[in-house]
This record gives structure tokens, C-alpha cells and sequence, in this order.
């Protein structure tokens, strides 16, 4: 008879309690070191299969960041299976084909597939966003995405009109409703979650931003003017100028992220529960920035440890705040219609970007 | 189903996984029914029975002998018996670079020729046509070279490609292009392009001919439509292979670039070796190739920046040139 003794040290096993604040902080425990051979074998099983693994190597990793991800006692896990997502990715490819080759070949067919991958984007996000949440759980519940189609494409599509034709007046509006729209359509088990943001909160980090955008075109201007008059060329001044442009804009969309999503969670409830992400926008942007440098120097063999120290320093950054026991949520069963299709739009990988 | 967790101990007896909560009388769960997630570095296993919830352990050599892998994790199970073999790993990568470097460098330029040949022509026309109305509106203006001299070297390149394959649908054309400069390009379909700029900087006729034998290279040995095939099959296979390595565009469009230069570098060579032979066979001197391919890198010489070497998608002259030189000393 073999035993294995299992402790979870989580869990007041019955005892009644009276509702208390508590803040749990994930715990990410996975290591540069181990993921490298897992991102390594998915690289050359993807090479050596023409891309058939790639569905396995998304699983695997997506498996890795999740597994190694602990809140309070219990692991998350991720469900999706490869063979499905193997079907999105080569429907998937066969546009992305269709797309190189009429692009070459066609241009009428080319403009005709852009434009309908454009109209398609909206309902493309619901989708992933269902496949993703339906196969993410959590103390074996899972979560779940109920949001129709149809209602992406008013903040996913008309907001983003309007946004750019006030030019970008109306941003903190658009991402005031596309938050919302992502925080409501989600549940866990049969819980949903609710979004407690006003449209005030979305200027703070707009105007700052705006701000930030206006101080760093006038140093610019006075740098690129200075720099030009010692080296003595244009030259110089152009690459001067080129160089703080985009270390500006790169620092500028960092913080834009950065606080959105501390936003986003911090507008999150799960029922009487709250969310805390304290992210900081220069420590990420050293993160990125030393990241790119390492990955760059190493010729991308560095890719698994950044991933890992990103995925640290996120979870250190976030916490639920739990009101009361973090033990009563249901699974929902019966609420899996409509998740059809998801699949298909996986490789699509939106990159919707929550900060955790 | 819900979230609630307890600690539990959990034993095999027989065909029976008894999981047992303190203080409580054990379950029988039949092992026939559970299920576990496949072994992925450290992370923990999920031992799950449907309806009835889950248990969650650490990796233990003793699970791999109560739930054997199972047929549909076994492509998991070989993934995870290589990712735990340093050497193995090592191995494999080294088969893996020399399978896509023999890959590229022949099974890519192979194919791209088999497939190049079964192109109906009217993909090549349908192919030229959308490239010369680009031309035209931005770069191609009349010529100013007179008819007399357009006829004579017309007539002169007919002589000279006489018999050749596919030398019937070759056509030359004059065209003035002060942006592109001293220039011959030949298009999927047959057409050749010569532009003023080029025609005023060669000393006489034998110097054109010789750079249009090397365009009749291209189209012999249909080069554009090899190489549209090339680059794209190149990235697709890129992209099929690192689409989610890295998440990063930049990592894979570098280095598709640089491919194909290297496949273009390799169809000039072939052109070149077809020029020569032809001249050759015709009775021009090949001298008059290294002639005008000095006074092209002279004119790029004068002109500012000039050519890096691994994104070039030409061969470096002085090689190109020296070939050609080493052809008319043995004419």
C-alpha cells in the first residue's frame, strides 16, 4: 500500500468564522533555469514538427506560468487542450497564407482580407477571451467569459473611431468602456465580476501621459538643438533626436500599460472581494528595457528567464483582497454554450494585456 | 463543485485511490475513473475524478505508477522526458540546425524550381503586370534613347538569344528613371527593363548586351518566380516554426531577410554564369560584363552610403567581375 501524504495548508476546514479582510499575494514559483529546457524543447519540436508542436509548446508554457502560480494554497491550472488549439492555429495559418500570397500576387484580394480582418477583430477578442477564460481554473473551478460578439465592436470598435478622430480626447472614455466590457463579461464559477470604475479614475493616467508627451517634446527639441550645435552636424542632431523619440515613446506606452492595468484592478470586484496591482511604471520599463538587452546580447536564449522574472515580479504586484472565505464559489457547469468556435481564434493571440 | 479545499491524505489499495480527509472516513475513488495532468517540470499534478473534484499533490515518482500515461498525454510525456535531459536536448538541437540549414539552403531552392516550372504563364503576366503599374507611376519616365539605337540593340539581343529556352517571350524596353539609376531588371513574363541612366553609362554596345544576357539569365531560369516562391515559403515556415518562440516579429523577420538575400545572391551568380556562357557561345568577349560591372561599382562608389555586404541581394562585385575577367581569358 503506498501513501502520499497531501498538505494543504490552506483551508478552516469548517470552522465558522466571522468575515475577515485578508490579502493574499500569489506565489510564482517557477525557475529560469527549469523553463529553459521546457521553452527549448518547444522551440526545436516546433521547428522539427513545421510548427504541429507549437499548439503543444502554447499549452505547456501556458501549463508552466500557471502551475507555478500559488494563491492561497492552491495552484492555477490551465485545461485548454492542444488538439483544439491545433485546429484554430492551422486555420490560422491558412489566412495568414492566403494574406503573404495575395499580397504578392493580388492586391484587391489582399485589401479585401485586411479589411475583413479588421472587422473581424472585435469578435476575434470575445472569442479568445472566452477560450481563454473557460480554460483557466482555479481550486477546480473555472473561469468564464459570457460576453455576446456583437457587443465588442462598440468598445473594441466604435470607441477607437471616435477616440481617433477627437484626437484622442475621448481615450480615457474608450478605455473606461473597453475595461468595463472585459471586467463584466468575465465570472469565476458562477460568480461574475463587477467593474466599480467611473470615468473620472480614466483621466488621471491620460492627462499625466499628455503631460509627460508635451515635457518630453520640448526636452527633445532642446536637446536635438544643443546636440546638433556641439557635434557640429545635422547628423548627430538628427540621431539625437531619433533615438530620445523613441526611448520616449517606448517609456510613454510602458506607463500608459502600467497604469491601466493597476486601474483595471483596482475598478475589479469579485463579489465582496477586491484586487490590488501595484505595478510601477519604471520598474517595468527596466524590466523591458533590460530584457530586450539581454535577449538581444544572449541571440534570444534569454527569452524563458525574462519570461520567468516578469512573471515574478507581477505576481509580487498583485493580491486579492478577500472579504470573508475565499471557499464559496461554484462552479458553473451548464454555462459552456457559445463557447464554440473559440478555438479558431487562439493563434490569433490577441496580447490583451490585463497586467497579470 | 466549489472552491472549497481541504487537506486529505490519498493511498492506493488494489484498483482503489482512497483519499481521505482528516477525521472523516476515506472515499474510494476507482482508479479507472481519475485522471491526472501530465508531469511538467515541478509544478503540481491534478489528480481529478469527474463530479466528484480534484486533488492536488506535488510530482512523485509514485503517481507515474498508480495512473500510467495515458494515449492521449503521450506527446506530453516524450516532451517532458527530453525537457528533463540537458544532453538530449543539446543533441537534438544540433540535428534540428543542420536539418534547416540543408533545408534552406537546397530543399527551399528545390522546390521553389519545381514549382516555378508548372507556373502557368498567365500568373507570370498576372504577376508583371501589378509590378509595372507600380513602376510606371512612380518610377518609369519616356526615354530619350532614339529608335535607330533601340532597334539595333534589339535586333542584336534577338541574335544573341536566338534558340534559347523561352527566349520568345523575352522583350526588351527602354525606360528613363532618374530614382532607380544605371539599372536592368527582367520581370516573370519575359520583359526586360533597361534605363537610360544605365545605357549612357556604358561605353558601347557590346557592354549592354552583356548585362541583358545576364537578365536573360533571370528569366531562363525564371528567377522572379522562384524567388517569390522562396521568400514566401520562407516565411511561412518562419512563421509556422517561431510563431509563439518568442512573441517577437523582429526575431523572425531579420532573419527572413536575410535569407532571402541569400537566395537572390545565389540566383545573380546563375545569371551571371548563364551570361558568360551565352556571350561566350555568341562570340562577345565576357570582358565586356567585367567592364560594365566596374563602371557600375564606380558609379555607386560616388554615390553616398553604398552597399552592406550581408543585406546586399547582389554577389560583391569584384567577385562577379573576376569570374567574368577569368571567362574572356579563356576565350
Amino acid at each position: 500500500m503506498d501513501t502520499l501524504i497531501h498538505a494543504q495548508p490552506a483551508g478552516d476546514a469548517g470552522a465558522p468564522s466571522l468575515p475577515v479582510i485578508e490579502r493574499h499575494r500569489p506565489q510564482f514559483s517557477g525557475s529560469a533555469r527549469e523553463y529553459f529546457g521546457i521553452w527549448f524543447v518547444n522551440l526545436l519540436l516546433s521547428i522539427v514538427t513545421l510548427g504541429i508542436y507549437s499548439a503543444w509548446a502554447k499549452v505547456r508554457t501556458q501549463r508552466y506560468f500557471y502551475g507555478n502560480t500559488k494563491l492561497a494554497g492552491a495552484s492555477f491550472e490551465y485545461l485548454a487542450n492542444p488538439i483544439a488549439i491545433l485546429k484554430g492555429r492551422l486555420i490560422a495559418y491558412a489566412f495568414v497564407i492566403a494574406l503573404g500570397l495575395s499580397a504578392r500576387f493580388s492586391i484587391g484580394v489582399y485589401m479585401a482580407l485586411i479589411a475583413f480582418l479588421g472587422l473581424a477583430m472585435p469578435a476575434i477578442l470575445v472569442l479568445s477571451l472566452r477560450f481563454r477564460a473557460r480554460n483557466s481554473a482555479w481550486r477546480g473551478v473555472t473561469f468564464g467569459f459570457d460576453e455576446r460578439v456583437g457587443a465588442a465592436y462598440g468598445p473594441f470598435l466604435g470607441w477607437p473611431i471616435l477616440a481617433y478622430i477627437t484626437a484622442s480626447l475621448l481615450y480615457p472614455s474608450m478605455k473606461m468602456r473597453q475595461q468595463q466590457f472585459v471586467l463584466e463579461g468575465h465570472r469565476f464559477g458562477s460568480q461574475s465580476f463587477s467593474f466599480q470604475g467611473t470615468l473620472g479614475d480614466y483621466w488621471g493616467p491620460y492627462l499625466a501621459m499628455v503631460g509627460a508627451a508635451i515635457a518630453g517634446a520640448l526636452v527633445l527639441g532642446a536637446v536635438t538643438a544643443l546636440g546638433s550645435d556641439m557635434a557640429g552636424s545635422r547628423e548627430a542632431g538628427m540621431i539625437a533626436f531619433l533615438v530620445l523619440f523613441y526611448v520616449g515613446f517606448f517609456a510613454l506606452m510602458i506607463y500608459m500599460r502600467v497604469r491601466y492595468a493597476n486601474l483595471f484592478w483596482d475598478k475589479a470586484r469579485l463579489g465582496d472581494h477586491r484586487f490590488e496591482s501595484t505595478l510601477r511604471a519604471r520598474d517595468m520599463l527596466w524590466l523591458y528595457a533590460s530584457n530586450a538587452v539581454v535577449i538581444l546580447c544572449t541571440i534570444g536564449l534569454a527569452v524563458p528567464w525574462a519570461m520567468v522574472r516578469l512573471a515574478r515580479y507581477r505576481a509580487e504586484h498583485f493580491a486579492i483582497v478577500a472579504n470573508g472565505s475565499l471557499e464559496g464559489f461554484v462552479a458553473d457547469a451548464g454555462r459552456y454554450t457559445g463557447a464554440a468556435g473559440a478555438e479558431l481564434v487562439d493563434a490569433l493571440d490577441t496580447g490583451l494585456d490585463f497586467g497579470f | 463543485m466549489s472552491s472549497r479545499t481541504w487537506p486529505v491524505r490519498v493511498w492506493r489499495d488494489g484498483d482503489v485511490l482512497h483519499v481521505q480527509r482528516d477525521g472523516s472516513d476515506a472515499v474510494a475513488w476507482p482508479l479507472s475513473e481519475v485522471s491526472i495532468s501530465p508531469r511538467l517540470g515541478r509544478t503540481p499534478r491534478m489528480l481529478r475524478r469527474a463530479g466528484y473534484g480534484q486533488v492536488e499533490c506535488a510530482d512523485s515518482a509514485l503517481l507515474e505508477t498508480w495512473l500510467p500515461t495515458q494515449r492521449e498525454s503521450r506527446v506530453e510525456a516524450i516532451a517532458d522526458w527530453l525537457e528533463r535531459r540537458r544532453t538530449a536536448i543539446v543533441g537534438a538541437a544540433a540535428v534540428t540546425v543542420l536539418m534547416t540549414v540543408a533545408f534552406v539552403k537546397f530543399g527551399v531552392p528545390w522546390i521553389a524550381t519545381r514549382v516555378a516550372e508548372h507556373m502557368p504563364a498567365s500568373v507570370e503576366r498576372h504577376l508583371t503586370s501589378q509590378v509595372v503599374a507600380m513602376l510606371e507611376k512612380v518610377h518609369f519616365h519616356p526615354t530619350a534613347i532614339s529608335t535607330e539605337r533601340q532597334a539595333r540593340l534589339r535586333a542584336r539581343f534577338a541574335d544573341l538569344v536566338r534558340g534559347e529556352p523561352r527566349a520568345d517571350q523575352m522583350q526588351v524596353f527602354f525606360v528613363a528613371s532618374p530614382s532607380i539609376g544605371p539599372n536592368a531588371f527582367a520581370l516573370p513574363d519575359g520583359r526586360i527593363y533597361i534605363t537610360d541612366q544605365l545605357v549612357a553609362l556604358a561605353d558601347d554596345d557590346d557592354e549592354l548586351l552583356s548585362v541583358l544576357a545576364h537578365e536573360a539569365g533571370h528569366h531562363v531560369h525564371r528567377h522572379g518566380m522562384r524567388l517569390a516562391i522562396e521568400s514566401s515559403s520562407v516565411l511561412v515556415a518562419t512563421g509556422l516554426m517561431f510563431g509563439d518562440a518568442s512573441g517577437s516579429s523582429l526575431a523572425v523577420a531579420v532573419p527572413a531577410a536575410l535569407l532571402n538575400s541569400g537566395f537572390s545572391r545565389e540566383h545573380e551568380r546563375e545569371a551571371d554564369a548563364y551570361a558568360i556562357g551565352l556571350l561566350k557561345r555568341r562570340g562577345v568577349s565576357p570582358a565586356a560584363f567585367a567592364r560594365m560591372l566596374r563602371r557600375l561599382e564606380q558609379d555607386q562608389r560616388n554615390e553616398p552610403g553604398g552597399v552592406v555586404g550581408y543585406l546586399s541581394t547582389h554577389p560583391p562585385t569584384p567577385e562577379r567581375i573576376r569570374a567574368a575577367e577569368a571567362a574572356a581569358a579563356g576565350h
